[in-house]
């Protein structure tokens, strides 16, 4: 049976300006793409990693957010996480077309329907 | 009977200015101002805290938050709080953003005698200054019926600007004419009768200029006459949403409200706390959020980290850590009917 959630990654997260993205399990297992040979899909997946690792930074006592984004001089990271553990990561050049759907992808990631 | 004493602050960073300034107009007041000073934000907050203070008088440059950052703060924090932003740099741009950020008055620091005494008399007359003797008004004390009876008469042309908590609205008045009225999404007749019948809130008379279309033609004694009857009849509800001040139209997203600031130095130097329960806890979680954004960046070497956002359901923040300061700002919708 084909995986939704993974059919979607390479279906809706194409714009230009995206360097990489990927996507983790609730169990763990992580899957990645990347359009740039500086962020390789193991650099994706430590990412993806690391990320998860640090999710407590991000909560607070009363809520946890939908997602953070990083922003560097050169490139932005964005982190989005599902309550039913499922995590997203989309790495992207600054005022790209990837830049301008981040918010349009989390979105679209937090109402996916994955039972 | 002399006039009761004005408390004032001056913000700035050189100590020696404001150790002059502080002779010169104590002397220059004959013990009229009591003057405050404070060579850095953190002090001249604390300062303002006791609630004293009638007029800040704030220095544009300044080491990591500057007078306009400051007067924005302030304004935010104190909205009946005088404040004048005094600088050596009178670009433009600067007195702009200035205004932008809620200061009353921009004026042009100077090192002569002479130039303080006139920059004493305009800081003097803004102590004096109050909204009724200028051109806003609220209209609990004169009414909006009356202004607009006073541009007619005076065969005056002008556009007077009317908001409160549910609704913005223009009046347009050419040489004693109106015009033109538009208030949320009513125009014409409707709007004049609307935004007269408004009970409480603010206007401000602006300039004229012309507006989109002319939508009353009738004389200005018939449409007050008719807008007047309309209210005492109460014939006229005020609902709807609240509307974009320059085109009258439905706002695209909610009004924000900053909830929480904390500023510190590189160091962790509390230097600003607005709202901000645990400070401590804040500056060290800014350090944290430094060390994650380097790590993340050992593996995709990005370039220098700028700034972390994150999207709460109801609301987000924004921290910053660089070398020289770290930055925490939350932002939530404003409540309705709540003042910004």
């Amino acid at each position: 049976m084909k995986d939704p959630v993974k059919e979607w990654l390479p279906q809706r997260v194409t714009a230009a300006g995206v360097l990489a993205s990927g996507l983790r399990r609730p169990n763990g297992k992580l899957a990645a793409q990347c359009a740039d040979a500086n962020c390789p899909p193991a650099a994706m997946e430590n990412l993806l990693r690391q990320l998860n690792d640090a999710r407590t930074l991000f909560a607070t006592e009363k809520s946890s957010p939908k997602w953070v984004t990083f922003n560097y001089e050169h490139g932005q990271i964005r982190f989005v996480t599902r309550p039913d553990g499922w995590h997203f990561a989309m790495v992207v050049r600054p005022e790209t077309d990837g830049a301008q759907q981040l918010d349009a992808l989390s979105m679209e990631f937090l109402s996916l329907p994955i039972k | 009977m002399k006039d009761p004493q004005h408390q004032v602050l001056f913000l700035d960073d050189d100590r020696e200015f404001l150790e002059a300034l502080r002779d010169m107009f104590a002397a220059l007041s004959g013990g009229a101002w009591k003057i405050h000073t404070a060579n850095s934000p953190d002090t001249a907050a604390e300062i303002l805290k006791a609630g004293e203070i009638k007029l800040l008088v704030v220095d544009v440059n300044m080491p990591v938050v500057d007078g306009i950052q400051f007067t924005g703060m302030m304004r935010r924090r104190y909205p009946a709080l005088k404040i004048a932003v005094m600088t050596s740099d009178v670009a433009e741009e600067k007195r702009a953003a200035a205004l932008a950020a809620g200061a009353e008055l921009f004026v042009e620091k100077s090192h002569s005698p002479e130039g303080m005494k006139a920059v004493f008399t305009m800081l003097g007359e803004l102590l004096n200054w109050s909204p009724r003797d200028g051109f806003q008004g609220m209209l609990r004390r004169v009414s909006l019926q009356d202004v607009i009876q006073m541009e007619c008469v005076g065969r005056n042309s002008s556009v007077i600007e009317i908001c409160n908590e549910h609704v913005l609205g223009r009046i347009y008045i050419e040489e004693g004419q109106i015009l033109h009225a538009a208030g949320g999404e009513l125009t014409g007749e409707r709007a004049l009768q609307k935004l007269l019948s408004l009970p409480g809130g603010s206007f401000e008379l602006v300039p004229f200029e012309p507006p989109q279309e002319r939508t009353m033609n009738a004389p200005w004694e018939l449409l007050i006459a008719e807008a007047t009857r309309q209210v005492e009849a109460g014939a006229l509800k005020i609902e709807g949403p609240e509307v974009d001040a320059a085109t009258l139209a439905p706002p695209k997203q909610a009004a924000q409200q900053v909830t929480e600031t904390l500023i510190c130095t590189g160091t962790g130097e509390p230097l600003y706390d607005d709202g901000c329960e645990q400070a401590q806890a804040r500056m060290h979680w800014l350090l944290a959020v430094a060390q994650q954004a380097a790590l993340l960046n050992q593996t995709c070497a990005l370039g220098h980290f700028d700034r972390l956002e994150i999207q709460f359901p109801a609301d987000r923040a924004v921290a910053q850590a660089r070398e020289d300061r770290l930055v925490y700002v939350r932002v939530a919708p404003a409540k309705r009917g709540a003042t910004a």
